[in-house]
């Protein structure tokens, strides 16, 4: 499987609500190497996704970017509408689509991350 | 200090160009002074488009196709860099015409014989030629041009009329608001010229530019850029006073030069020329290089100027092609000036295409640090992004309308 | 692979740039390879590079159409992990050099049978 197979997918809640598209991956250092190689492994755990992509590309859904005015507002409204999924909560993947095993009201808007 | 001051100088000679010389030229034949704020606001916006990007190559250590391919996702940033390399190349060969023009002006043989010499010798200095010898020699020749200054003062130049025009513009009588508007476009593509951003940015990464650098690199920009707009504005003004009351027609670059010969004779031709050579020389090279630097960002390829060519191959391949291309072009014996009008109305349309992702990317302090943007920086570069994307939804329909500005 | 311990593929991966051991460019982060062992979450496997990862990127089915994923033309230089140094917001570096990986044919097919013709092209 290549990133891009994941990037662009649908994503439903188990209700049937179309959450935009998957934008980025998030990655995490696993404690248990990859295999026997004695690597670190690095684990996907959670997709964002999204109706509007541009917000992600540029960067304005990481917060190290406060400005420049008109722009970061935009942004910031755009990134409001787009959602962070953890691989957990995902239900099955099928062509062009992933499908969650939450509902909707339980998905997590980006930027309030619960640690 | 001595490097600072020679920075400087190669800056004000790196910002004038065929672009600056053919736009000057026509809108002070026929404008007057009335379209200086056109320049004004272009070099503005120049300056703070430069000083950015070379913030964001010193302290992020990334260049603008770089940035251009980390920020806009890779389709986008892909049709962007078509963009880019078609405008390059178009602005290439009105150099590399005009160098010829200036040649045939000088010999009295048509310009056509000298045009696969010129494109020989753009791929010379882009093969060969260090980074730095062709940086400072020819950036300080370009300084020739000064010579129009001393035109203004020998000519009958009546001073106050000239300052009330610029400050109180409007449309002169006979022309029409659509070309007045046409060529306020043309004076902001032929300063704010995205190739000599990338090529700036991209040879502070082969001039190892680092945060300490940002002293010496950002006089560049902040002081280079405005003294080469007032050379654009001392162009038109000569223009104005020299051809418009004869009603001159611009359309070669001899009649850019004519006030040289009006004020100081055979002799002030003379330097003029020399300046006008060592410009487009200089922007011919940066215009083959810039295809090589963004081509070779964008893929993540070996480039620079200083590597040897077998070290960076597919650089060195997408310059030559770049040059070919464009000789050839000049040689199916388009006007180069025409080309020149066409070149910066298209650049002028596609700045925010670059000058987007490096104003994000300057607001980044997972990149920049401590480094990013003022406050008064983002205000005056997000009014310029504004006043630019306003420009390239006109450009193309006023291209159109005024059938290039006729 | 040394980096911080959470990141997002856009935020330190995806579209940056590969440098050598020696500092020299290989390429950039065109697409990466995910594994998946049992029903866990995918793991990163591998850094893929060129235009057979950056194709089907641009182009998605129209690429698949022209090039299938098993035509022998479909295979990326593939960079695996544990080739891999760091990465940092600069770039991503490896701990081989750019000679040991699967060769870039159109970098020396370019540079053998083009520029390294010209004459100066090596001094």
């Amino acid at each position: 499987m290549r990133a891009t197979d994941l990037l662009g997918l649908r994503v439903y809640s188990r209700d049937g609500v179309d959450l935009g598209a998957v934008r980025d991956l998030h990655i995490e250092k696993r404690s248990t190497p990859l295999g026997d190689s004695g690597v670190p492994a690095y684990e996907v755990t959670a997709l964002e996704c999204g109706a509007v992509g541009v917000s992600h590309r540029l960067g304005y859904t990481r917060g190290d970017i406060t400005g420049p005015w008109p722009v970061h507002a935009l942004m910031g409204w755009f990134s409001r509408r787009s959602w962070i999924v953890r691989w957990d909560d995902i239900d099955s993947i099928g062509t062009g689509r992933i499908l969650l095993a939450i509902d909707k009201p339980q998905v997590q808007r980006i930027g309030r991350e619960q640690p | 200090m001595f490097k600072l001051a020679l920075g400087v100088m190669t800056a004000i000679g790196g910002f004038v160009d065929i672009g600056n010389l053919v736009t000057s030229g026509i809108t002070g034949a026929r404008f007057g002074m009335s379209l200086t704020w056109a320049v004004v606001i272009g070099t503005i916006g120049m300056t703070i488009y430069g000083e950015m990007a070379g913030r964001v190559t010193a302290v992020a250590q990334r260049s603008v196709f770089d940035v251009v391919r980390e920020r806009l996702g890779v389709r986008a940033a892909l049709l962007n860099l078509i963009a880019f390399v078609i405008l390059a190349v178009l602005t290439l060969a009105a150099e590399i015409g005009g160098i010829a023009l200036v040649l045939g002006l000088a010999t009295g043989v048509t310009y056509l014989v000298f045009v696969p010499f010129v494109g020989a010798a753009v791929w010379l200095v882009v093969w060969r030629l260090k980074f730095s010898v062709m940086e400072n020699v020819l950036g300080l020749l370009g300084l020739c041009l000064v010579v129009y200054v001393v035109a203004l003062f020998v000519l009958p130049t009546d001073w106050r009329g000239l300052g009330h025009e610029s400050l109180h513009p409007s449309v002169p009588a006979g022309e029409s608001t659509s070309t007045y508007f046409f060529y306020a476009i043309s004076l902001f593509g032929a300063c704010v010229a995205p190739y000599q951003v990338v090529f700036f940015s991209s040879g502070g990464r082969e001039e190892h530019w680092t945060s300490a650098s940002l002293p010496e690199v950002r006089p560049n920009a902040l002081l280079g850029f405005p003294l080469g707009g007032l050379l654009s504005i001392a162009i038109m003004a000569a223009a104005s006073v020299a051809l418009r009351p004869e009603h001159v027609d611009v359309t070669t670059l001899g009649q850019v030069a004519q006030p040289l010969t009006q004020a100081l004779g055979n002799w002030g031709l003379a330097v003029g020329l020399v300046g006008f050579l060592a410009a487009m020389f200089a922007a011919a090279a940066e215009c083959a290089l810039s295809v090589g630097y963004s081509i070779g960002q964008l893929f993540g390829w070996t480039w620079g100027k200083d590597r040897h060519p077998r070290d960076a191959p597919r650089f060195h391949l997408a310059c030559l092609v770049a040059i070919a291309i464009a000789t050839a072009f000049i040689l199916t014996s388009v006007d180069p000036v025409q080309v020149t009008v066409v070149s910066v109305v298209l650049g002028a349309a596609a700045v925010p295409l670059t000058y987007f992702p490096v104003l994000v990317v300057a607001n980044d302090r997972g990149y920049m640090s401590g480094r990013i943007n003022g406050r008064w920086t983002n205000a005056a570069s997000v009014g310029f992004l504004a006043l630019m994307t306003a420009t390239s939804i006109a450009a193309v329909p006023l291209l159109f309308v005024t059938k290039a500005g006729q | 692979m040394r980096t911080e311990d959470q990141f997002s593929l856009s935020e330190l991966l995806l579209d940056r740039q590969i440098v050598d051991v020696d500092g020299e460019a290989v390429g950039r982060v065109d697409d990466i390879e995910l594994s998946q062992a049992n029903a866990g979450p995918p793991v990163l496997t591998a850094i893929l590079c060129g235009h057979s990862a950056l194709g089907p990127r641009v182009a998605g089915r129209w690429w698949a159409w022209l090039i299938p994923r098993r035509s022998r033309y479909a295979a990326p230089s593939r960079i695996p992990m544990n080739q891999v140094g760091g990465v940092d917001r600069r770039e991503v570096r490896l701990t081989v050099s750019r000679d040991e990986l699967d060769a870039d044919r159109v970098r020396d097919w370019v540079r053998d049978q083009i520029i390294g013709r010209i004459p100066g092209s090596s001094s």
